[in-house]
Formats: C-alpha cells, structure tokens, sequence
C-alpha cells in the first residue's frame, strides 16, 4: 500500500536526484542553523556534486591515478602554488633593484652566477660516459668538500644565535654530563638539549671543544647529502638527472654558507634524506617478497625518524608524508610474478611495513626517551606548541620570526593558558568574520617562507674574512645579491620540473616522497606555524632531485 | 631538452585525467565542508571571541570637543590593519593624561537573564613597564571585577572573572588602563596594552 504523500510519484527516482537530495538535506540544514554556512554549503554541494558525477561519466578510475592524483595535489598546494608566488616575489625584488642605484647589485654578478649555474648543469648533463659514473662523483664530492673547507677555514665565522647557545650548552653537557637537565625549564633549553643530542655532543666528545669538530662533520654531511640526493635520483630520472641534482644540491650559495655555523640546517637535511633512502630501502626489500627483512627495515625508517624529530622537530611530518605514500603503495600493490602471497596479503604486508611497523617503532622509543628525560616533558611541548599555533594562525599576519616574537612569544611564553581552545575560537570567528581571510594568509605566507635566499645574511653575520675584514655592508650585499638570483633560478627550474610531473603519463610513485615532505612541511608551516624561510633549507637538496630531473634527464632518443 | 620534458605527450599526463577532476572536487568539497563546519560551530556556540570593533571608549564626564577627541585617539589607537580590529582593544594613555591618566572601553554584552557568565581576555603590553607603575583592571557591571599593577619585566596577563550575573539581560564589560599616582610612568610614550583572546561564555558546571 503506497502512503498518501507518496502517491503520484515514480516507483522509483534517478539515482542522481537521491543523490543529490542527500546532499542538499544536509548543506540546508547547515545553512538553517548558520547563514554564513550557506556559500561553503554551496561550493560544497557544487564540487560533490561534479565528483560524483565525473567518476559515473568516465568509467572505472584507476587506483595508481587516484593515488598519483592526490599526491599530486598535497605537492600542489605545499610546493607548487607557494614557490610560484616565492618565484614572483625574489625576480621582481632582484630584478627591480637593478635599477635602483642605491643597492648594490650588478648586472655581472647575477650574469655570472647565471653561467655558473648553467655552466655546471651542462657539465653534469653531459659528462663523458667512458669516464663513468664513479668518477664524477668523486670529482664532484672532493671539489665540492674541498671549497667548501677552505671557505669555512677562510671565513671565520663565530657562533650566533640559537647555534651560539647550542655550542655552548653542548660544552656544558660534555663537560658535566647529562645531568644538567634537570635544571632546564623554558621550552628553548629542552629544545637546544633534543638537538645537541644526535649530532653536536657526539661530536665535541669525539672531537673536542675546537670550531674544527663541527666545521669538518657540517662539511662531510652535507656532501653525504648530496650524495643521497645523488642515490635516490639515479633509478628514477636516470644517471644525467643524477649528476645534475648532485652538482645543483652541492653548489647552492645557502648550502656552502651553512657549511660554517653549527646549524642544524645540515644534520636536519641529512636525517631526512637518510629517512627517505630507508623507506626506499623498506619498499624494495617489499617487491622482492623479503617481507620479515622489510618489516626489520620499517623499523630501523621508524628509529631514523625519531633522530631527525629530535634534531629537527619535523619527525612527524615525515611520518605523515610516508604513510600516505605507503598506504597510496598498499592501494595499487599487484601481483608480481615469482612473489610469494595474494594481493590481499602484499598489501597487508606492505601497509604494516611502510606504515604501522614505523609508527609504532617511533612512539614507543620516543616514549621510553620522555620516561628517561631525554625529551621535553609534555607539559612543556603542549604549552609550547600551542603558543606556536596561536602565532602562526592570525590571518592578518606575514608568519615571520619578528610578528612571532613580537606578539607571542615575548608577552606569552610564561602564560599558562589553553592556548589550542583560544586557537580554535580565533579560527572560528575569524571563518565567520572574514570568510575569505585564508586565502590571502596563504598567498603572503607562500611568499614568506619561500623567499629563498633571504637567510643569507644570517650565515654571514658575524662572519669574518681572514686578513681582510668582517663580511658586511656591500661585501655582503652581493653575495646576498647572488644568493637570491640563484634562488630565483632555482625556484623557476622547480616550479616547470613540477609542472612536467603533472603531465608525465607515468611516475615511479617513490619519486614522489621527497616532494611529499617538502609539501607537507610547507604547507603546515604555512596554516599553522611561523614561516621562516630557513625552515626550507631541504628544499635545497630535496628539491635539486625534480631540478636535475628537469635538466639532466636524457635528450629525446637516448638510452638511460 | 630532456625526456623528461617532452612536447608530443602533452595529452597523456594525470592533468586531464578524469582522476584528477575528481581528487581536486573531492578536495574543494571537503575544505568548504570543513568550512560550513566551523560557521556553524562559531554561530550556534559561544565558541566565537569577542568582537572588539563594538567597544567604545569610556568618555562620560567629558565635555563635547573633549569626547570628539577621546573617541578619535581610541579608533587611532586600534591600528591600520582593518581585519585585526575584530580580535585587538589597543589602550595607551595619551600625553594628556600625564601621570594619573585613565583610559577605559567598555561594550554592554547581551546574556541569559539567570545564568552565570565567565568573562576570560589577555593582555600584552607594548613593553617591560616599570612595577606599579601602571595598572589595569576589569570591571562588570560598575565594579571592579579584576585589577592588577603590571608588573616589571612581566608582559603579559591572563585575566578571568567568573560567577558574572546578568542585569536585565545585559552585562556591562569595562576594560580600563590606569597609571599609579604613586609612581609616575617614567617611559614616552606610555606603553600600550592590548586586549585580545576575549571571551564571554556561560560558566562550566
């Protein structure tokens, strides 16, 4: 018996038109109970709307697209949009002060540092095969080392900054033992302790209290860097693309100059590329079915993850990155020929070894480190990034160090309050307020932090030329002139390597692992924290992979 | 140029596919859903901060060009960035003020009649202000709720007053900066106090 009200209707509806009443129901109420609500309702019911009906339209998608796709678009809006607008912002500044007689930048240094830059490029494109592959980076590596140890030898640059209370209070600790903790208090001296641990007091207890002990290692590994680089490019682009992301990740002007200070720019950056040359290492040892020797790897990526989250606080970025590209892995695994198990099994294999044996790994042995003190108590942490959330969120603000410092952290660093509830109230009312705020926050904090090469003068301050005086004024001038012109090199070279990835009919998927973390770190950065563009610094070697990509890869014909 | 740069293919890559439609509708729908969330949350909770563009100086007692001028330092007081007025209540004793100045804004704040009300804001000064040498305070209703001497090198408060009782459905909310007549305020300018983080919401529990 049909009911009353229904009695007229068709049987049966389109399923179109249930679909779509079972979309509006809900946006209506929205709207109802908040009329701000009403336009994101209707983007809302627009875009669901298209979606669904594209994937009707076009047949079955495929998962190694559907994966790619969003991959693609993390990299989008994380990389791609930001260093667009970075890109845009460092050409007008440098180009615009060509023709300001007031500063000084000339027309020859940045025409030199263009045929530099070109000129090293072609040399790796096209270096002689019968030299062979291991000549060129040896070459490279030890002119590389070379340079680099003469201009930290021959620059004398002392301590400043964060670095300077690093050096220090690793002294300290090698000369009074762990114990000093216990009177650490501020988030800051927890902070420089969990960075001293993994590379600085190794050092001085390996090496002594002498500026050599981290001169030297920031040297070495940051051409071991450059090496990974070198490593992870190869199967993918092949051995020009390699040679290239070497020479390019090698010669960047930020990268020579944070050779000199005990930075954890250098040890950050290498923590990173040794997590991401493991999961590589955990998802080979997948394919060819070795499943308990991935599982032993997931946990060693698990283990290095933890380093670089103590050395440089971005351990949980990593930890996202990869498992959205090991969870995108598990989606499109299939049945190899010769390998043991289902597909079923394989994926389950590869989501406990990419993803769950990782996480796990990290949070127990970062949780027996907080049970040992050895990492910041909780309290503090909490307290801490809150303030940090809170000063990153206003969408009024450039996210630079000084708005930071400015507004946060110098009036409410001692301030116990619930800063994650006042954050969500300010987000809250700032959306009803200002429904379109975010997008011109994102568009000049893109520009912030990728306003490469602007930290430039931070590695020199202080820095002092033997027998010829303090690297300042117009000394420093110019190699801020070139340093930024590099940069806008580079940034253009990325932005069209990034664009060639979008169109490439196929991509190894591990390819995407650098610029997943790249994109992930900046976009957090740029939604959610301060945006300084020295948090960027692996962007130099991260980002040289999809450069040589672009420039090294073999000319049209030729055999990899 | 590289293969990895090629012209010929140009149709093949993931931008045209029918994948990438759907992940970047997919997206779109999800951020403004995200969104529409949030409105909603703000509108139908108490979960939104104070508006602080409906606070006016206090200026009763003062004559006409007197209160003209008052209301004009407080608006150049608030700053040139419009979207920040919302959030910040910017206070700073003028040069006429001197050394026993007073400056105060203040916003009547619709409530339940019966309920209690928890009023919370913070506040930053501009820079380290000698001890005692300047105060603020937070009265409800015509009585002062909350008052402290800012403290030396200490710069900032939180502030809270709890157990508020609405008067004919309203509660009258001043936030006022004083110098001490104690201690005249030695800095020119004066430094300034922000307001900001304000809250108005029925007590928990």
């Amino acid at each position: 018996m049909t009911p009353g009200i229904l009695r007229g209707l068709p049987a049966s509806l389109p399923r179109g038109w249930a679909l779509a009443a079972g979309l509006a129901v809900p946006v209506v109420g929205l709207a109802v109970l908040a009329p701000s609500s009403a336009v994101y309702g209707a983007v809302f019911l627009a875009a669901a709307a298209y979606a669904v009906r594209t994937s009707r339209r076009r047949g079955p998608l495929a998962a190694g697209r559907m994966a790619r796709a969003v991959l693609l678009l993390v990299t989008g809006v994380g990389v791609f949009l930001p260093a667009l607008v970075g890109l845009l912002g460092l050409s007008s500044q440098t180009l615009a002060r060509l023709v300001s007689p007031e500063v000084p930048v000339a027309r020859g240094d940045l025409l030199l540092t263009t045929l530099v830059s070109a000129g090293l490029v072609l040399g790796a494109r096209h270096w002689p095969a019968r030299l062979g592959e291991p000549a060129f980076v040896a070459l490279a590596l030890a002119s590389a080392i070379g340079l680099k140890l003469a201009y930290v030898f021959l620059v004398r640059v002392e301590p400043v900054s964060d670095f300077a209370a690093m050096w220090a209070l690793t002294s300290s600790l090698a000369e009074h033992g762990l114990g000093a903790r216990s009177s650490f208090t501020t988030f800051y001296a927890w902070a420089h302790f969990e960075r001293v641990l993994p590379y600085l007091l190794p050092l001085r207890l390996a090496f002594g209290p002498r500026p050599a002990s981290y001169l030297v290692a920031n040297v070495v590994l940051g051409a071991l860097g450059s090496l990974l680089v070198y490593r992870m490019t190869r199967p993918w682009f092949g051995a020009g693309a390699a040679r290239v992301a070497l020479v390019v990740s090698l010669a960047a002007v930020e990268t020579v100059l944070a050779s000199a200070i005990p930075t954890h720019d250098v040890p950050g950056t290498f923590y990173a590329l040794l997590s991401i040359a493991l999961f590589l290492a955990v998802w080979r040892l997948h394919s060819e079915g070795r499943y308990r020797a991935a599982l032993l790897a997931g946990a060693g990526f698990g283990l290095t993850v933890l380093v670089l989250d103590l050395q440089r606080t971005t351990g949980a970025v990593m930890l996202l990155s990869s498992a959205l590209l090991g969870l995108a892995m598990a989606l499109v695994e299939r049945r190899e020929p010769g390998a043991p198990g289902s597909v079923r099994r394989r994926r389950l294999a590869a989501a406990l070894s990419l993803v769950l044996i990782p996480w796990a790994v990290f949070w127990t042995a970062n949780r027996a480190l907080r049970g040992a003190a050895l990492r910041m108590p909780s309290a503090l942490l909490s307290s801490a990034g809150g303030l940090g959330l809170a000063a990153g969120t206003d969408s009024w603000s450039d996210g630079s160090y000084t708005y930071c410092l400015d507004n946060y952290t110098i009036p409410y660093n001692a301030l116990a309050v619930n800063w994650s509830s006042l954050t969500l109230a300010k987000l809250a009312t700032d959306t009803h307020l200002h429904p379109g705020a975010r997008v011109p926050s994102y568009l000049r904090k893109s520009g912030t932090l990728f306003d490469l090469g602007s930290q430039t003068y931070f590695y020199l301050s202080g820095a002092e030329l033997r027998g010829l005086g303090p690297v300042s004024g117009p000394r420093a001038d110019r190699v801020q002139a070139i340093s930024r012109w590099f940069s806008a090199l580079f940034l253009g070279a990325l932005a069209v390597a990034f664009y060639r990835l979008w169109t490439l009919p196929e991509l190894p998927l591990p390819s995407l692992l650098p610029l997943l973390y790249l994109a992930l770190l900046s976009a957090i950065l740029i939604f959610l924290g301060e945006v300084q563009s020295r948090y960027l610094f692996p962007i130099w070697y991260l980002g040289s992979i999809y450069v040589g990509a672009l420039l090294g890869g073999p000319a049209r014909g030729e055999v990899r | 140029m590289s293969d990895f740069f090629p012209r010929k293919d140009k149709g093949d890559g993931l931008y045209r596919s029918a994948e990438l439609r759907v992940v970047l509708a997919a997206a779109v729908a999800a951020g403004a859903l995200l969104l529409a969330l949030l409105a909603v949350a703000g509108e139908r909770t108490d979960l939104l901060l104070l508006d602080f563009r409906e606070w006016r100086p206090v200026t009763a007692g003062l004559g006409e060009p007197a209160r003209s001028e008052a209301e004009e330092y407080f608006d150049g007081l608030q700053g040139g960035v419009p979207d920040r007025r919302p959030f910040r209540l910017n206070l700073q004793l003028g040069a006429a003020e001197g050394t026993s100045g007073f400056m105060a804004a203040e916003r009547e704040l619709p409530a339940a009649e019966g309920a209690r009300y928890c009023f919370r804001v913070l506040a930053a000064t501009s820079a380290p202000v000698p001890a005692g040498a300047l105060g603020i305070a937070v009265s409800v209703n015509d009585a002062v709720a909350w008052s402290t001497p800012l403290a030396g090198p200490v710069r900032g408060y939180a502030v809270a007053v709890s157990d508020i009782r609405p008067r004919r459905g309203k509660v009258k909310v001043r936030l006022e900066l004083r110098s001490s007549n104690r201690q005249p305020l030695p800095l020119s300018p004066a430094p300034a106090v922000r307001f900001e983080y304000a809250t108005f919401r029925r007590c928990a529990g």
